[in-house]
């Protein structure tokens, strides 16, 4: 498992300001939860894609629309042969919908994390006025998350060694001894590594009271703009064509 | 030569996070995470085993939650917890993400009703806590109706209710029972974990 | 400046264990150095605390007095303020960075301090300038080594411009060259004129720049020294002090301890040990045995992949290759039982809530045998104790007690003295002496004062490779001397970019690579075309059972459809190919230049290791295989795919129920298809090392033919031969076994899509879900599929091959190429200086710590027995090969700052071997001065004594060297090589006499020649027999790779044994070739 969030958009096209990427990411959301068409989230993907692709991530983009297509592709076929169990019926159409569904959602995060250095992301934040202490928890969380992968890998060998296997048998007979002997070495080491990070962060003048000021440049520009009027009015559309769709169904 | 007797900041009563908590509150938010991935990631191969991951969840991480709190001791630090579990578990949908944070806030007013000293709120808090484990199975709840009425409209009435009929009303209720079951578990593991390991290591 | 003034401080809160420091009165003027020394927990890294405010701020506890920086009182004021006086850097470079990307962690200081950007920026750029950063700067921090971190530790403080530079134990996790690296970072720290104030175990890096070291004993300052004082201090002085060694020259084995003699059997054997990580080779060692009673040092460089090999070892890490404990082979699981690991981070290994439980967690022993355990690592007070509660050191001995109590065989140790003091690290050494007789240790460290102190054998790892390895005798103690204190900064630590198999091949494709993307879209079409046929065949099967019947005319438009279909699909199939063809040939080209010229930057000695078969088969038998890759592989395998999943659309679109049992079908085939792979790539390795013995024993055996039919070996060398045959047949059989099952499976698979689709579809059909027509379309969909897929797999299946020959190509030239500079010559003269220099062939030290100066316009003879190292050091003056430490120079210019050209246009050599080249004799004379004239070729010729014989020959100057080769003798030939050095008239000669073809005849000519050639140059001669060079200005007598003696002729008579040895000697054989001549 490697959890080290390091995305880049040096290659891309374009640049966008992490602030836009998480309004894109809210109004993904939104669409997801508020509407059902089919338009308004294929609206979105598709857009969600193209910006992928133009932010140096082409091959995600085409990875993901392919994905995409397929899914739509099979939802739609799949009113042309009856007769079927109704189990799988079920199943597919749960997996498609709930795909369909969270695509624009997910894409949008997947889109902050590959694209945005985490520095960039809380430089954005602490531009908008973010209290730093907002900021602090999430650099630590994303800074800790490869930190406690390597702990975790390093205990399993540990493991290895002391005789300590993590077959299903073993967990199943003795499950209180092997969730001590997960969490043990991996909090005590862990807490070791936070307490000296704590420590280094505030030698080197890290203070909520002190204003800090941030390296990374960051300002909205001219495609920022365009994006979020973009995105504003593509959900507009979309609630709109939700509340025809409604419509329609009453009429 | 002046001779001063500093102030102990432990012994300071001091309600505000410091730099310190809030690098503490990330890092176990990072470990609770992991954790859960693994869970949920064992569990995954398993259909069924992945609808009671709440169970497990609550089981194995009590103890990071608990050691988090107790190492803190201020308000903020469930929340934080809460807030960073919520936005990587259940992020792809975005009212599920807004229940798991509210929980969290329960989960923390509770300890608050402990004054930061009672330990059993400490630990009965987790109990409230760990609900947030549903919330990522919340999309598949909260959309029911319309998924239904989508059923309805490609296959027809028959197909839409055996739907309904898997995905009955009950189904979150036993996954929030499952969740509290599992950080009842979870919390008196992390009681003795702690009594054994943390208080005899003098870290707690 | 800082100031104590009368300053306690004991630990109190958390953390409180009543430790601390007692009145210290401490004044450190701006600008001074001074290091904080004394055992563990003697207080000094509290009084660094103190100074950066961490205590009482962030470690709790009871302060008196005052601690002053400038005119802050540190012991009040906020972090956030003392944090703009006081820069810090930390023992472990993996906890004390805060952010995930490098500029990010530079500026943070900065950014703290609420800086504006431009001069953030401004600062930045600086930082990087002075502090060589460029290479780390905007990079993934988690994938630096812990040098590099440190770097960017000091970096980040650097940044941001504190007076004071307070570092807690800088070094520990440091290897030798970063250490040397943070070594140069503070002597530029000091030069700005900064106050440093370091707490340290390791002295002897400070020696240099320290101004004072304060020693402080429990908590209290004893003494304060000046350098000079300290390193006045014997060593067992420093020993009760309980401090390390100040100075590495002084380090030497404790010769009780000289007793490896018994280190008899292997207890660790590992063949052909590969292993790959993100598609980059990490290990590659054909053999390693270390021995039973042991005690291995493992050294060598970060990165170099040492935490791999002990992994590997020790059954935790995945790699090929087989190993075995006391000879039997075992499996990773079966090693991980035996064997046992100290970790770095001994934290994690640590599972119970006391000590002893930790010890009889799955012990094999007896519960009073682990109390004596303890009780022998002094552990036995703290048997009740949570081990997390006890110091680094107690901790790391829990762990050994632990292994011990399992009846672990073999200890592994990360790194074990790390942080530990002078005590600390002389009773880890007594333990593992003491445990010699039951346990094996192996031990990866940058530690040299542990190695000297216990270790029995030093394994030398570098670049994943097997350097050295060698007991530490006299001999083995300097050479690991000699490699921790080569003064080498440079990163080793390499930024290992990630390649996908394609991503591989491609980067070399270049241009062409829009040939392969425009291939892949002819393929795409081509196989598109060749799906057509069946919407018609569709059709026509509808009409078919919709009208009964099907006349010609009607059918018409479908057949024409199926033929232009056809024919288009033909077509573009092959256009595909042959642009597919064009871009893969143009990748070869370019893949075997830049193999070139990777093989020319090579040591020539990297060269003859390889052997020319490996070299040969490189270049055309493993290149070749890329072909398949980019001609066959990726266009048509990725229009085979394009095709399939555009069929498997098609066909849910017509029927979806069977189109998901296809799925199924075909998921199923994957997976088998995947397992295939997955142990095919497994035992892919050992396939392809002993094709590779093959290979080199055929060479072997049929260039060693002569030799072996004259001495009558033949049986001897044909078992060799006929082992590595059998063994090819054997490793390729394995492979074959084990891939075979899977093969099969999906081979049936595949084919047979139709076979469990066709009942689902007449089910449907019967039940009236599905229409005929449609039912049979799907069957004949399900047909193609079938072949498409199976053609794909067979590509997959070829590519763990062509994978594995890609990477042979590319590990087989990553060796570290030649030090090469472009700097012009521009030393002083042309006297050459070695200066401490050792060197290493194939693991094996020939040159152990060489120094001195040969002067201009002299000559100086280089003597000694065969296998002295006389030969060695004329090849690493023409640069042949790197020193591994010292350096050689010519008029005082490193010879790793030129380039061969310009080194060339300085140095004549004149080896053993002469090469002639199959051109005139004139032309091979010409090769020492290209631009020469005939004149000058023949004035050169005449010189040097040739013309005689030249003109001897039928066509003089003319005759082709090839056809006369035969009719050179020995003399003739060097004669016709010192022509080419009289024309080159290079300041240096370098001579490496060739006595064995010397004749009396041709002797005094040759003598001649000699003559003519040095006059007035720097002369080196590497002479085999004295005679020649008894008048030479300065004799170096060599014995074992070291210089014995040096002087005059006369000099050396009197004084020195050896000489007058093998003066003797050759006034014998001289004698001995007179008398012959007599006979004559």
């Amino acid at each position: 498992m490697d959890l080290t969030f390091y995305g880049e958009d040096v290659k891309g096209l374009i640049r966008v300001d992490p602030r836009t990427k998480v309004l894109i990411f809210i109004t993904s959301s939104l669409v997801c939860v508020s509407s059902y068409s089919d338009i308004g989230i294929a609206m979105y993907s598709v857009v969600l894609c193209i910006l992928f692709a133009l932010c140096g991530k082409p091959m995600t983009a085409l990875k993901a629309s392919l994905a995409l297509g397929v899914v739509l592709f099979v939802r739609a076929m799949m009113g042309n042969s009856k007769g079927a169990p109704e189990v799988i019926v079920m199943v597919l159409t749960l997996i498609t919908t709930s795909f369909m569904f969270a695509f624009p959602t997910l894409m949008s995060i997947y889109f902050i994390v590959k694209t945005t250095r985490i520095s960039h992301f809380l430089s954005a934040f602490q531009a908008m006025h973010v209290p730093v202490k907002a900021i602090v928890p999430v650099a630590v969380f994303f800074r800790f998350l490869p930190t406690v992968t390597d702990e975790w890998n390093g205990i399993r060998k540990a493991m290895a060694f002391r005789g300590i296997s993590l077959s299903p048998v073993q967990i199943i007979v003795h499950p209180w001894k092997t969730i001590e002997f997960i969490l043990i070495p991996m909090l005590f080491s862990s807490m070791s590594v936070m307490e000296e990070l704590a420590a280094a962060t505030m030698a080197r003048g890290m203070d909520l009271e002190v204003r800090r000021s941030s390296y990374e440049e960051v300002k909205l520009h001219a495609v920022d703009y365009l994006l979020i009027v973009l995105f504003a009015a593509m959900f507009v559309l979309a609630a709109v064509i939700a509340q025809m769709a409604k419509e329609g169904a009453v009429l | 030569m002046a001779k001063k007797e500093m102030v102990n900041p432990a012994t300071q009563p001091d309600k505000k996070l410091r730099v310190k908590d809030l690098i503490f509150a990330g890092a176990f938010a990072a470990i609770y995470v992991v954790v859960m991935l693994l869970i949920v990631m064992v569990c995954g191969t398993v259909p069924v085993l992945y609808l009671i991951t709440p169970l497990f969840v609550g089981i194995v991480c009590a103890t990071i939650y608990e050691l988090c709190v107790l190492k803190v001791r201020k308000f903020g630090a469930a929340l934080i917890l809460g807030i960073l579990f919520a936005v990587t578990a259940s992020s792809g949908y975005l009212p599920g993400m807004f229940i798991a944070i509210g929980v969290a806030l329960l989960a923390e007013l509770v300890i608050l009703i402990g004054k930061y000293k009672s330990k059993k709120f400490f630990l009965l808090s987790y109990l409230v806590f760990n609900l947030n484990m549903v919330c990522p199975f919340s999309n598949l709840y909260l959309n029911r109706s319309s998924f239904m009425a989508m059923a309805t409209e490609y296959y027809g009435e028959s197909y839409a209710n055996g739907v309904a009929a898997l995905a009955t009303s009950w189904m979150p209720f036993a996954q929030m029972g499952l969740a509290v079951l599992g950080a009842a578990i979870g919390v008196l593991i992390a009681s003795k974990l702690i009594k054994k390991h943390f208080e005899k290591a003098g870290i707690v | 400046m800082i100031r104590f003034e009368n300053v306690s401080f004991h630990y109190g809160g958390e953390n409180g264990t009543g430790e601390g420091v007692d009145n210290i009165n401490l004044t450190i003027n701006d600008g001074e150095v001074v290091v904080l020394c004394g055992s563990s927990g003697c207080g000094k890294t509290t009084l660094t605390r103190l100074i950066n405010g961490l205590a009482p701020h962030f470690y709790e506890g009871e302060i008196e007095g005052e601690v002053r920086v400038n005119d802050l009182l540190v012991s009040e004021a906020e972090l956030s303020e003392t944090s703009r006086y006081v820069g810090s850097v930390f023992q472990n470079p993996k906890s004390q960075f805060f952010n995930i990307d490098t500029t990010g962690e530079l500026v943070f200081g900065c950014e703290n301090q609420g800086m504006s950007r431009a001069e953030i920026a401004e600062r930045l750029a600086r930082t990087n300038k002075d502090m060589k950063l460029d290479a780390l700067i905007g990079r993934n921090i988690f994938e630096l080594s812990g040098g590099e971190k440190q770097q960017i530790a000091c970096g980040s403080v650097y940044t941001a411009h504190p007076d004071v530079y307070v570092l807690d134990e800088p070094s520990s996790n440091l290897d030798r060259k970063a250490i040397h690296r943070l070594h140069e970072i503070l002597k530029k720290i000091k030069e700005s004129g900064k106050t440093i104030v370091i707490s340290e175990h390791r002295l002897y890096y400070l020696m240099d720049l320290a101004d004072r070291f304060i020693y402080l004993d429990d908590g209290i300052i004893t003494a304060s020294y000046t350098s000079a004082e300290l390193a006045r201090l014997s060593d067992d002085e420093l020993a009760s002090l309980g401090l390390r060694c100040t100075d590495l020259n002084k380090l030497d084995k404790d010769p009780e301890n000289i007793s490896f003699a018994n280190a008899g059997q292997p207890v660790v054997e590992a063949i052909d040990l590969n292993c790959t990580k993100g598609g980059n080779q990490i290990l590659d060692i054909e053999r390693l045995r270390l021995p039973e009673h042991a005690i291995v040092a493992v050294i060598g460089d970060n990165g170099s992949g040492k935490s791999t090999l002990t992994e590997a070892l020790c059954g935790v890490g995945t790699s090929d290759g087989s190993i075995a404990f006391n000879g039997r082979y075992l499996s990773e699981r079966e090693r991980a039982s035996r064997s046992f690991m100290v970790m770095q981070d001994v934290n994690r290994q640590l599972f119970s809530d006391s000590v002893i439980e930790e010890v009889m967690l799955n012990a094999s022993e007896s519960r009073e045998r682990a109390l004596e355990i303890l009780d022998k690592l002094g552990l036995k007070d703290t048997c009740e104790r949570h081990p997390s509660s006890l110091s680094g050191g107690q901790k790391q001995r829990v762990a050994i007690a632990s292994a011990l109590c399992a009846g672990k065989e073999i200890i592994f140790y990360d790194e074990p003295t790390s942080g530990l003091d002078r005590k600390g690290m002389e009773r880890f050494g007594e333990i593992l002496s003491e445990m010699r007789d039951k346990i094996t240790s192996v031990i990866i460290t940058h530690d040299p004062e542990l190695i000297l102190r216990c270790c029995t054998h030093i394994l030398h790892i570098e670049n994943g490779r097997v350097m050295g390895f060698y007991p530490l005798n006299a001999d083995g103690v300097q050479r690991v001397r000699g490699y921790f204190m080569s003064e080498s900064d440079e990163n080793t630590s390499k930024d290992r970019k990630k390649y996908g198999i394609f991503g591989r091949v491609l980067k070399y494709a270049g241009k062409w690579k829009r040939y392969v993307v425009l291939a892949v879209i002819f393929m795409v079409l081509g196989a598109f075309f060749g799906a057509v046929p069946y919407a018609g065949i569709y059709d026509l099967i509808t009409r078919f059972l919709d009208e009964g019947s099907l006349t010609l005319n009607g059918s018409l438009p479908d057949i024409g459809l199926i033929l232009v279909a056809g024919i288009l699909y033909a077509v573009a199939y092959t256009f595909g190919l042959q642009l597919s063809h064009r871009a893969a040939y143009h990748t070869l080209e370019n893949i075997r230049i830049s193999l070139q010229g990777k093989l020319d930057g090579q040591p020539i000695g990297n060269i003859h290791d390889m052997g020319i078969g490996t070299v040969k088969k490189l270049f055309n038998d493993d290149i070749e295989s890329v072909e398949l890759m980019l001609a066959h592989v990726i266009p048509e395998g990725f229009s085979n795919i394009f095709v399939g999943s555009v069929i498997l659309l098609i066909l849910i679109a017509v029927d979806w129920q069977m189109a998901l049992c296809s799925v199924v079908i075909l998921l199923l085939g994957f997976a088998a298809s995947r397992q295939m792979y997955d142990v095919g790539m497994d035992k892919m390795g050992y396939y392809f090392a002993s094709s590779k013995r093959l290979n080199n024993s055929i060479i072997e055996y049929v260039s060693g033919m002569e030799v072996v039919r004259i001495f009558n070996r033949s049986r001897k060398s044909g078992e060799r031969f006929e082992d590595s045959v059998y063994k090819y047949r054997d490793f390729g059989l394995a492979w074959y076994e084990v891939c075979w099952p899977w093969m099969a499976i999906y081979g049936s698979l595949f084919a047979n899509v139709t076979l469990y689709s066709l009942p689902l579809g007449a089910l449907l059909v019967i039940l009236g879900h599905l229409t005929l027509n449609r039912y049979i379309l799907a069957l004949c969909l399900s047909y193609a599929l079938g072949p498409l897929l199976l053609h794909t797999l067979a590509l997959i299946g070829s590519m763990p091959r062509v994978n594995y020959k890609i990477q042979s190509i590319e590990k087989a030239l990553d060796r570290p190429a030649l030090k090469c500079g472009n700097e012009e010559f521009k030393g002083e003269d042309h006297s050459i200086t070695f200066d401490k220099v050792r060197f290493a062939y194939k693991g094996d030290e020939v040159i152990k710590g060489i120094s001195f100066t040969a002067k201009e316009g002299q000559m100086t003879a280089l003597v000694g027995e065969s296998g002295s190292g006389k030969s060695t050091i004329a090849r690493l003056i023409a640069h042949y090969y790197d020193v591994d430490s010292g350096v050689i120079r010519i008029g005082g210019q490193d010879i790793n700052g030129l380039s061969l050209e310009t080194l060339g246009d300085q140095i004549s050599y004149v080896s053993q071997e002469l090469f002639l080249f199959n051109k005139s004799i004139m032309e091979n004379i010409r090769i020492g001065r290209p631009d020469a004239t005939d004149e000058e070729v023949k004035e050169a010729a005449r010189r040097a004594g040739c013309e005689e014989f030249i003109l001897s020959f039928e066509d003089g100057y003319d005759t082709m060297a090839g056809a006369c080769g035969n009719k050179l003798s020995g003399g003739q030939k060097q004669r016709i090589a010192f022509a080419r050095v009289l024309l080159k008239d290079a300041p240096v000669i370098v001579l490496d006499e060739a006595t064995a073809f010397i004749d009396p005849e041709n002797e005094k000519k040759m003598n001649d020649a000699i003559e003519e050639i040095i006059r007035d140059k720097t002369v080196l001669i590497i002479a085999h027999k004295l005679s020649s060079i008894a008048k030479a200005d300065k004799i170096i007598v060599l014995g074992k790779g070291r210089i014995i003696s040096e002087g005059t002729h006369a000099e050396l008579i009197k004084n020195c044994e050896e000489y007058r040895r093998l003066w003797t000697a050759t006034e014998e054989s001289n004698r001995w070739i007179l008398k012959g001549g007599q006979e004559k």
